[in-house]
């Protein structure tokens, strides 16, 4: 297999990273307005909601934009007189993360206190399940791949084999998954499944860094490492808080049991 | 003779968005997909070079047509959701079409 997988439509070669990634968020959206109408509670009104996604998007571009940068500040250092490197770039967990708080900024901002992100959770996991099949087909470019391994199962990108660790993150997210749905099917406190997604992935994320080629400043972590143990305390602490116990119903039974007192 | 007794004022107006939720998910939608539509043809256009501006700078001919017209429909009650969904599909846009993964440089020809 010779990377990048280009995908061939109608005579074009066409770049597989932009192709998935479209497809991530469109499909990803989809999912969520799927998932809204069977999710019992309503409590946000529609435009409210909407708002939320703006906030969501905003923080998830500026999140993603700047944890790429501090991330990989030893190749952007180089190129300081040109600006528009400064336009590549992104990372997931950044993007989860500025898109939390765009979403915390949103509901501050309309005096909405309760957990809105139950909902994000499987779009949020079959969109970035999508993105990374493309993130893969790009091969090297990407630099989302691991280190260089002996394993069966290392995947040759070009320059030998390496952890396929976009992969790996696919299998996560599908054990992740299906432990949620399987958790979810009960009455849950608003807002715990989506903590305890993020919990989940960033400890997958900080753990799998050690796998990847990665420039570390900070105490032997990169700064995705650093986000990432952050974010993960952050969903730790408010998991462990009881303040938020409306219970939320499940999403498949269409009830909603009484809020906690 | 009694007047008449004068006819009684409503002060509340028309809700500031229509209570249609259906309708309003489907404007977000299709705001979105608009956006994100015209980003991914001009995109397109612009790194085929049908387009005769300078590329460097006018990626952001179409993030600032995007504001102006997301936020257009956003002062219309009837089309603030058609409005949203297109500020909705500026980020992601920039997301999709700008640069790879992290550590990634783009590079222009």
């Amino acid at each position: 297999m010779q990377f990048p997988v280009y995908f061939n439509l109608l005579g074009h070669r066409i770049h597989p990273h932009p192709v998935m990634e479209l497809i991530a968020y469109t499909g990803g959206f989809q999912l969520y307005l799927l998932l809204r109408r069977r999710w019992p509670r309503a409590a946000v009104p529609i435009e409210q909601n909407m708002w939320l996604i703006v906030g969501a998007v905003f923080g998830a571009l500026f999140g993603s934009k700047i944890l790429a940068l501090v991330e990989s500040w030893d190749q952007y250092r180089q190129h300081l007189s040109d600006p528009r490197t400064f336009l590549g770039g992104k990372t997931i967990v950044g993007g989860l993360l500025g898109g939390w708080a765009g979403v915390e900024l949103a509901k501050w901002r309309m005096r909405i206190r309760r957990s809105t992100g139950d909902a994000f959770v499987f779009p949020l996991i079959v969109g970035t399940c999508v993105g990374r099949v493309g993130c893969f087909l790009t091969g090297l470019d990407d630099h989302t791949h691991g280190t260089h391994s002996s394993l069966p199962w290392a995947v040759d990108f070009g320059d030998g084999p390496r952890h396929p660790t976009q992969l790996y993150e696919i299998v996560f997210l599908l054990l992740l998954a299906a432990m949620l749905f399987v958790y979810s099917r009960q009455p849950r406190p608003n807002g715990q499944l989506f903590r305890l997604f993020m919990l989940g992935y960033l400890g997958f994320r900080f753990f799998a860094e050690f796998i990847k080629p990665r420039y570390t400043p900070l105490a032997g972590l990169s700064a995705i490492q650093v986000a990432a143990l952050a974010g993960a305390a952050v969903c730790v602490w408010q998991l462990s808080r009881r303040s938020d116990r409306e219970i939320s119903g499940n999403m498949f039974d269409g009830t909603t049991a009484a809020a906690d007192a | 003779m009694e007047p008449p007794p004068l006819p009684t004022l409503e002060y509340g107006g028309p809700p500031s968005f229509p209570q249609r939720p259906r309708k309003n998910w489907r404007g977000f939608n299709i705001g979105l997909l608009s956006g994100l539509a015209f980003s991914v043809i001009y995109y397109v256009m612009l790194m085929s070079g049908v387009t005769h501006f300078r590329s460097d700078s006018s990626l952001l001919f179409a993030v600032i047509f995007k504001i102006a017209a997301g936020v257009t429909l956003v002062f219309f009650p009837r089309w603030r959701a058609i409005g949203l969904g297109v500020i909705c599909s500026i980020p992601i846009g920039i997301l999709i079409l700008v640069g790879l993964c992290f550590g990634a440089l783009i590079v222009f020809h």
